[in-house]
């Protein structure tokens, strides 16, 4: 497989020569090199074609990804092929490169990586943390969206792992890797992947579908927002597990998730779990009854599965949840408070917060200084789920007095308990008064 | 077939401080392979009972080893393939023993006034109870077909061959990537761990150490020596403890002056048959030391 690392050059399946500048990284069946082709730097993939079965099903998907296109800027696609070698069949397939903003997922969930020291040489350990829970619940987002995006086109994931996305800890935004094994339903392309990863009916050999990469996703959102594993605890860890096929059990036929209400047998256990411990109290109850369904009725009833729409419902809902208090700590509402409540108060610093009822939902947004209205809070029918239409700001003026201000080009009306209102454009604002009534368009609110 | 030896001596700095010996040690020997483990429990303030925690860990280990080695042909089946998996459930399983020791330990032991003392109330709610048995650990199985090991934390683990190589198989330094602080009693302990499996190379013997041992000499070379010569005299068990014992003893004057433990796993007849390899191997170390004089080797 390393024979191009010799040979420096690659000629693409349009004639072009395509230079290798180093490798990237190496998964259990294929490299992906640095490469550069007249212009343009890129990524190779490069098969290991003594490890795959079934190459020609693979080159095969690969080249219908590229002629169906890429689903969206997130997805680093198959963009064209290298010349397959006549002798052995090996080939590659060139996209995007990933840009250095964006970390890997298991670094993120590790909470951590490891960096050369440039003075000492030495490895040493540099934090990978989201900016913020609007970053986190963002990646989330984008996560579940993309699922969205690929299974409207009736393809499922078909090699997911902790490799398949890279993520932005800054922004929430992510790239989808590993997409040569996005494939249509009922399409066998044999990806080793780990158990951890796959619905129970794929472990025990039914091939993937919608259902299937619902229930991937949940795990996929467990380890992000959980750090850790939904089915690992107490009663996986004392097994003697010696091969993948004996962890398999665990996850299919004897799966039992860690906070199984009604079986306590494989709890998450100290020093072991201590990130699902700690993550599994921060989150509101709607958030972890999801896991729950997911990870108990979910197991062997695919239909009763939670759909795509329904976990960007729950994370749109969270994420409007979230209170950026001035002492510092993010946390979600719900956490602390009923739905009913109108005043939200900080855990940390007992600071009260005010909040905004919308008129087509139970729960309330708390007003905090950074606070964000993104378009689909404001219009049910958009698919526009990242853009933000409003932000709460301070007062440049007067200190401690917020206002909310209009990103949006549509027009707002903002009602005064008087009866009297005024029209916000886009760039302007309105300030936090009690009593006030704002109609967002689609959308009515109140504070 | 194989053989094994553990002690664990108490440092000099601890007598002089009036506090017990924080190490633990021990091994078992069964007939298709034999487990060597030591345990360096912190000792300081706020790992009061380090001691215990060392002792627990010692047993989580063997019993760990014990559960994956029960069926020795199935694990020997499947090692060449899966070791990394494998060594990094048998890590897990070793963990989540000790928690389960210690927090038994724990219940049935409250913390009493004199282990409060030292601390204001608001220090004392901030440790975590698990730190209150914190511990390193080192492990290493041989057999017949392979060797592996596992480490969190400080300590050493040497192999002997059958030739006379005898090499620290796991650096001193990769114990601690990253400098972070590795104990069993960290949060995620799990991925704090070091491993190695061979299965290539006949081993003769296997020793684990804490890092009193390996801080009473003055640089690798003679650290390794040490090792060669104690592997000569293992065809004699009863004279080797006697002499070992003594001299580790000596070793807690030197050094860190810490507590020192060594156990130790062998083949029994590897190391009666090889013996003139091994006293070869040690003549030709001792030329080689006098050399290393003039060309000094560096400090540890």
């Amino acid at each position: 497989m390393a024979e191009y690392l010799t040979r420096k050059r690659i000629e693409t399946e349009f004639g072009g020569i395509a230079q290798i500048n180093g490798v990237i990284g190496k998964g259990r069946q294929s490299i992906v090199y640095r490469v550069e082709t007249n212009t343009q730097k890129k990524a190779l993939k490069w098969y290991d074609t003594d490890k795959i079965k079934n190459i020609e099903q693979i080159h095969e998907n690969i080249r219908r990804n590229i002629v169906d296109g890429k689903p969206d800027r997130r997805f680093l696609w198959p963009e064209y092929t290298t010349i397959t070698d006549n002798s052995t069949g090996a080939f590659g397939y060139f996209m995007e490169l990933r840009t250095d903003d964006f970390e890997y997922f298991a670094d993120v969930v590790r909470g951590y990586k490891f960096v050369i020291n440039s003075e000492t040489g030495n490895p040493i350990k540099k934090k990978v943390r989201f900016s913020s829970l609007y970053a986190m619940i963002t990646t989330v987002i984008n996560i579940i969206d993309s699922f969205r995006q690929i299974n409207a086109l009736g393809k499922s994931f078909q090699g997911l792992s902790e490799g398949s996305f890279f993520i932005n800890t800054d922004t929430g935004e992510i790239l989808v890797s590993d997409c040569d094994t996005i494939a249509p339903y009922g399409t066998d392309l044999d990806i080793k992947i780990r158990s951890e990863y796959k619905a129970p009916e794929v472990i025990m050999g039914k091939l993937p579908d919608e259902k299937s990469d619902m229930y991937s996703l949940a795990l996929i959102l467990f380890r992000l927002l959980f750090r850790g594993d939904a089915f690992e605890g107490e009663k996986t860890v004392m097994d003697v597990c010696l091969n993948e096929k004996e962890i398999a059990k665990h996850y299919s036929t004897d799966a039992v998730f860690i906070y199984d209400p009604d079986n306590n047998s494989n709890r998450a256990l100290n020093g072991i779990h201590d990130n699902v411990i700690k993550f599994w109290n921060e989150y509101p109850e709607y958030i972890k009854e999801a896991f729950t369904y997911s990870f108990t009725v979910g197991i062997n009833n695919p239909e009763k599965r939670i759909r795509f729409e329904e976990w960007l419902n729950l994370f749109v809902r969270l994420r409007t949840e979230i209170l950026c208090c001035m002492c510092g700590k993010s946390s979600f509402i719900s956490m602390n408070a009923s739905p009913e409540d109108e005043v939200f108060v900080c855990p940390v610093c007992n600071l009260k917060y005010a909040s905004m009822k919308f008129t087509d939902r139970l729960y309330r947004m708390p007003l905090c200084i950074g606070g964000k209205i993104f378009a689909c809070d404001l219009d049910p029918s958009t698919d526009d789920l990242l853009t933000v239409d409003g932000e709460i700001v301070e007062n440049k003026i007067r200190k401690g007095l917020m206002g909310i201000k209009n990103h949006s080009r549509k027009k707002w009306s903002v009602f005064l308990p008087d009866g009297m209102y005024h029209d916000v454009e886009y760039s302007k604002g309105f300030p936090v008064w009690q009593g006030l009534k704002i109609d967002f368009g689609k959308i009515k609110a109140e504070l | 077939m194989f053989s094994g030896f553990s002690r664990s001596v108490i440092g000099a700095s601890h007598i002089k401080k009036n506090i017990v010996c924080q190490d633990s040690s021990g091994y078992e020997v069964h007939e298709k392979y034999a487990v060597a483990v030591v345990a360096d429990g912190h000792g300081s303030k706020k790992h009061f009972r380090s001691n215990i925690g060392s002792a627990l860990a010692v047993e989580s280990a063997i019993e760990t080893v014990r559960n994956f080695f029960a069926d020795y042909e199935r694990i020997l089946r499947e090692l060449p393939e899966n070791h990394e998996l494998i060594l990094k459930n048998i890590e897990k399983q070793v963990i989540a023993r000790w928690h389960r020791k210690i927090t038994e330990h724990f219940s049935e032991n409250p913390v009493t006034d004199d282990e409060k003392k030292p601390f204001t109330e608001e220090e004392f709610s901030k440790i975590p109870v698990a730190s209150y048995y914190g511990t390193t650990l080192v492990t290493a199985v041989i057999s017949e077909d392979f060797s592996l090991g596992f480490q969190i934390g400080d300590g050493t683990l040497v192999a002997v061959f059958g030739d006379g190589e005898t090499v620290m198989i796991m650096d001193y330094e990769e114990s601690n990537p990253a400098n972070i602080t590795a104990s069993v009693c960290n949060k995620n302990a799990q991925l704090l761990f070091n491993h190695f499996y061979k299965n290539k190379k006949k081993i003769l013997a296997m020793f684990v150490s804490t890092d009193g041992l390996y801080t009473s000499f003055g640089s690798d070379c003679d650290f390794l020596d040490y090792h060669t010569i104690i592997a000569g005299q293992l065809y004699d068990i009863q004279a080797f403890e006697s002499s070992v014992v003594k001299n580790i003893t000596r070793r807690t004057h030197f050094g860190t002056e810490d507590d020192i433990s060594l156990s130790c796993v062998y083949n029994k007849e590897l190391a009666s048959e090889n013996i003139e390899i091994i006293r070869q191997k040690i003549e030709e170390n001792k030329i080689n030391a006098s050399a290393r004089k003039v060309r000094k080797c560096p400090d540890l």
